[in-house]
C-alpha cells in the first residue's frame, strides 16, 4: 500500500464517517431548527408542512411540502371517528410529495399551541406505523423558525415523485378489537393522553359520546408536555431529564418493553404521548389506538371509570 | 302515680314535642339549604341572611332582607405570607355588623354562577365553624338559582340591627405551616387547585414555586358543582356522585381520617372543607390557611413537581 492509497482511504473513511454522522443526526426524532437551517440543501431531505393549506400558502419555510393534518387524521363518516386513510392512498400522497423510503423527512406543525405539536407528532406516528424510518419532528415548529427569523417563502416546490411504499405496521395502531382483547388478557397499560378533567369525567369534548375514562388507564395529558402557553414559548417539547420524571410521575414504570396503548379523542393528542414515549424515551412497545374515545364511546356495553383518576387504585 | 302527676307529665311531653317542632323547622336544615327552604324559612326571627358576593352584584338586586357581607374574610396575614383569616376581634365585629346573633340561623349565598363563587360562601361557613358558630348554610346555587327559581329580589339594602355574637375559638379547624411541616407523610392532603397547577406544569406568576406538598391527593374543588354544565347554576353535586370522587381521589373512607385541605389562598380549599366536613360527614378537616402561597415561599419544604401526588411518602 503506497501513500497516496493511504491518503486516499483515509479521506474515504473520514467522509464515510461524516456521512454516517449526518445521517445518524438526521435520523434523530426531534431537530433543532438550526439543524434544519444547516440542512436545508441536503439532497434527501423532505420537509413536511402539516398545518392547513392556507397558512401553508401564506408562508412555510423553504422548500416544505403541504399535506395538512386533516388528510392524515380524516373523519370516517361511517365509523364516526377520525382514522389513518388506507396506507396506499396516503402512501400516494406522500410519494407525490417526494417522499421515497431513503428520504430524511422533517415533520413541522405550527408550533404555537399544544393542538399544534400534537398534530405535527401524530403525524410522526402515522408515517412511522406506514413503515417510514427516517423521519424527524421539528422542535418548536414554525412559530419557533420564525420567532428566530429565518427565512420563510411562499413557493410551491415541484417535488420528483419519490418511492415510499406505505405497509402499516400493525404493531403501532391498535382498533377496538386489538385493545379489548389485551385488556382482556391483562397484558397492557393504557395510557389517557386528554387534559385531566375529561379523564376524570368531570367533562368531555361535545361529540364524545360519554364521560370518564377507560378503567385503568393513567393520565398523561399531552399538554404536559410541551412548553407551549409558559412565558410565550412556543409549542417545543420539555427536556428529556423532565419527560422522564413526567412518565414516572404519572405511573408509568420504566420496563421499555411493556406493551403500552394511548389514546385520547381522535388520536391526536395520544400522537403526542406516543412520540414522547416511543421515539424519545425508548419505550418499544407503544401503540395508539386510533379510535380513541369518539369510537369507544359510543359502544354503550363498554365500561368507562370517572369521578377518579385512574392511578388510584382501589 | 296520681292524676296530676300523669297530667304534668303529658304536659311537659307536649311542651317538649311543641318546643321540638318549632325548632325543626329550623335546627333540621343542615348545611346545604334550596332556593325553596330559604324562601319558606325567610321571614324567621332567628334568620340572618349574607350575600358575600359583591357591591354590584348587591345593588342590582339581593335575596330580600340579605345584608351586605362582602368582609374581608381573608385579609394578607400581618407577615405577609398569605391571604389569611382576619384577627378575631375584627370578625367579631363585622358578624356583629352583619346582625349576628350567637343563635342565628345563618344562611350564605353567592353570586352562585361558577364553583368559584361557591367557594366565597364556603370561605364564611368555615370561618364561622372555627369561630364556633355552627348553625350556618349555603344556599346551594346561590343567588343564580335563587333568581332562576323566579324568587322575589331587592334592590332595598337590608340594615341590620347590631348583633351580639361572641367567638369560641375552634383550635381543630386551621393549621399553619409548621403543623403541616410536622404532619406530612401521616396525614391526608388534599389539593383542590387545577390539575396543572397540581402536576407543577403551570402555576400562578406570585406563586413562588410549582407543584404540590408531597404526597397530597388531587380534587379540584371546581369538580364539585354543577356550574356551567347546560347553563347550570353552581348547585352541588348530587352526595353519592361526591362520595364516589371522595373515593375516586384516594381520600380514606373512615370519617375520623385527619384531612388537611389546602389551595393557593385557601378559598377554594374552604369548598373541599365544605364538601368533606358537611356534606360527606368527615368529621376531622381543617384547613392549611397559608396554602400553597406561604408553603412555596417557604424554603424548607419540598414542592413536588412532575406527577400526580400519588406516591407514598
Amino acid at each position: 500500500m503506497d501513500k497516496k492509497t493511504v491518503i486516499t482511504s483515509g479521506t474515504l473513511l473520514v467522509a464515510l464517517l461524516l456521512c454516517c454522522a449526518v445521517a445518524w443526526a438526521g435520523s434523530q426524532p426531534l431537530q433543532t431548527t438550526q439543524w434544519l437551517a444547516d440542512h436545508m440543501s441536503d439532497q434527501n431531505l423532505v420537509v413536511i408542512d402539516v398545518r392547513t393549506e392556507t397558512n401553508y400558502g401564506v408562508g412555510h419555510i423553504p422548500g416544505a411540502v403541504n399535506l395538512p393534518y386533516a388528510k392524515w387524521e380524516p373523519m370516517d363518516d361511517e365509523m364516526h371517528c377520525q382514522l389513518m386513510p388506507p396506507a396506499d392512498d396516503i402512501g400516494a400522497m406522500l410519494r407525490e410529495r417526494g417522499v421515497s423510503g431513503s428520504s430524511q423527512v422533517v415533520i413541522y406543525d405550527h408550533g404555537n399551541t399544544i393542538s399544534d405539536a400534537s398534530k405535527g407528532a401524530a403525524v410522526v406516528w402515522i408515517l412511522s406505523t406506514l413503515g417510514h424510518t427516517k423521519i424527524s419532528y421539528l422542535n418548536g415548529g414554525f412559530t419557533k423558525w420564525t420567532f428566530e427569523g429565518r427565512i420563510i417563502d411562499n413557493k410551491k416546490p415541484t417535488p420528483v415523485p419519490g418511492d415510499f411504499s406505505a405497509q402499516t405496521d400493525s404493531a403501532k395502531v391498535t382498533d377496538l378489537n386489538g385493545l379489548l382483547s389485551l385488556v382482556k388478557a391483562g397484558k397492557v397499560l393504557l395510557v389517557d393522553a386528554r387534559n385531566s378533567n375529561q379523564h376524570f369525567g368531570s367533562d368531555k369534548r361535545a361529540d364524545v359520546a360519554a364521560f370518564g375514562h377507560i378503567p385503568g388507564s393513567l393520565n398523561l395529558p399531552a399538554p404536559f408536555l410541551t412548553n407551549a402557553g409558559i412565558n410565550r414559548a412556543p409549542a417545543t417539547i420539555k427536556e428529556k431529564k423532565e419527560l422522564l420524571a413526567i412518565v414516572d410521575g404519572v405511573g408509568i414504570s420504566n420496563d421499555k418493553d411493556q406493551k403500552i396503548i394511548v389514546y385520547c379523542n381522535t388520536a391526536q393528542y395520544a400522537g403526542l404521548d406516543y412520540f414522547v414515549l416511543h421515539d424519545l424515551l425508548g419505550y418499544q412497545n407503544v401503540s395508539v389506538y386510533d379510535g380513541s374515545m369518539l369510537d369507544y364511546g359510543v359502544h354503550e356495553e363498554l365500561p368507562l371509570a370517572s369521578y377518579g383518576w385512574g392511578h388510584v387504585r382501589h | 302515680m296520681n292524676i296530676k302527676k300523669i297530667l304534668q307529665g303529658s304536659l311537659l311531653g307536649a311542651g317538649l314535642l311543641f318546643f321540638c317542632l318549632a325548632q325543626s323547622c329550623l335546627a333540621a336544615t343542615g348545611s346545604l339549604v334550596s332556593v325553596e327552604w330559604l324562601a319558606k324559612n325567610l321571614h324567621h326571627n332567628n334568620m340572618v341572611v349574607l350575600d358575600v358576593s359583591t357591591f354590584t352584584h348587591y345593588e342590582k338586586g339581593h335575596i330580600p332582607g340579605a345584608v351586605k357581607a362582602f368582609g374581608p374574610w381573608q385579609t394578607m396575614n400581618e407577615n405577609f405570607i398569605g391571604f389569611m383569616m382576619p384577627p378575631v376581634a375584627d370578625l367579631e365585629t363585622m358578624l356583629c355588623g352583619y346582625g349576628v346573633n350567637n343563635d342565628s340561623q345563618i344562611v350564605l349565598y353567592d353570586e352562585g354562577v361558577t364553583a368559584e363563587d361557591t367557594a366565597k360562601s364556603a370561605r364564611a361557613l368555615w370561618s364561622l365553624h372555627a369561630l364556633g358558630h355552627t348553625r350556618v348554610a349555603i344556599l346551594d346555587g346561590g343567588f343564580a338559582a335563587w333568581e332562576f327559581e323566579e324568587q322575589a329580589v331587592s334592590q332595598k339594602a337590608a340594615t341590620p340591627l347590631k348583633g351580639n355574637f361572641t367567638a369560641s375559638i375552634q383550635t381543630d379547624k386551621v393549621v399553619d405551616l409548621a403543623q403541616v411541616k410536622k404532619k406530612l407523610g401521616t396525614v391526608v392532603l388534599v389539593d383542590s387547585r387545577l390539575p396543572e397547577e397540581h402536576f407543577g406544569h403551570e402555576k400562578k406568576s406570585h406563586i413562588k414555586r410549582a407543584g404540590h406538598l408531597p404526597g397530597s391527593m388531587l380534587w379540584p374543588a371546581a369538580y364539585m358543582t354543577n356550574a356551567g354544565i347546560e347553563l347550570s347554576p353552581s348547585y352541588f353535586k348530587d352526595r353519592e356522585i361526591l362520595a364516589k370522587m371522595a373515593m375516586g381521589v384516594g381520600i380514606p373512607t373512615d370519617k375520623q381520617s385527619e384531612i388537611i385541605v389546602y389551595s393557593n389562598h385557601g378559598l377554594s380549599a374552604a369548598l373541599e372543607y365544605f364538601t368533606l366536613h358537611d356534606l360527606l360527614g368527615y368529621s376531622n378537616v381543617r384547613i392549611f390557611d397559608g396554602s400553597v402561597l406561604e408553603a412555596a415561599a417557604a424554603a424548607d419544604i419540598p414542592m413536588e413537581v412532575d406527577g400526580w401526588g400519588y406516591k407514598k411518602l
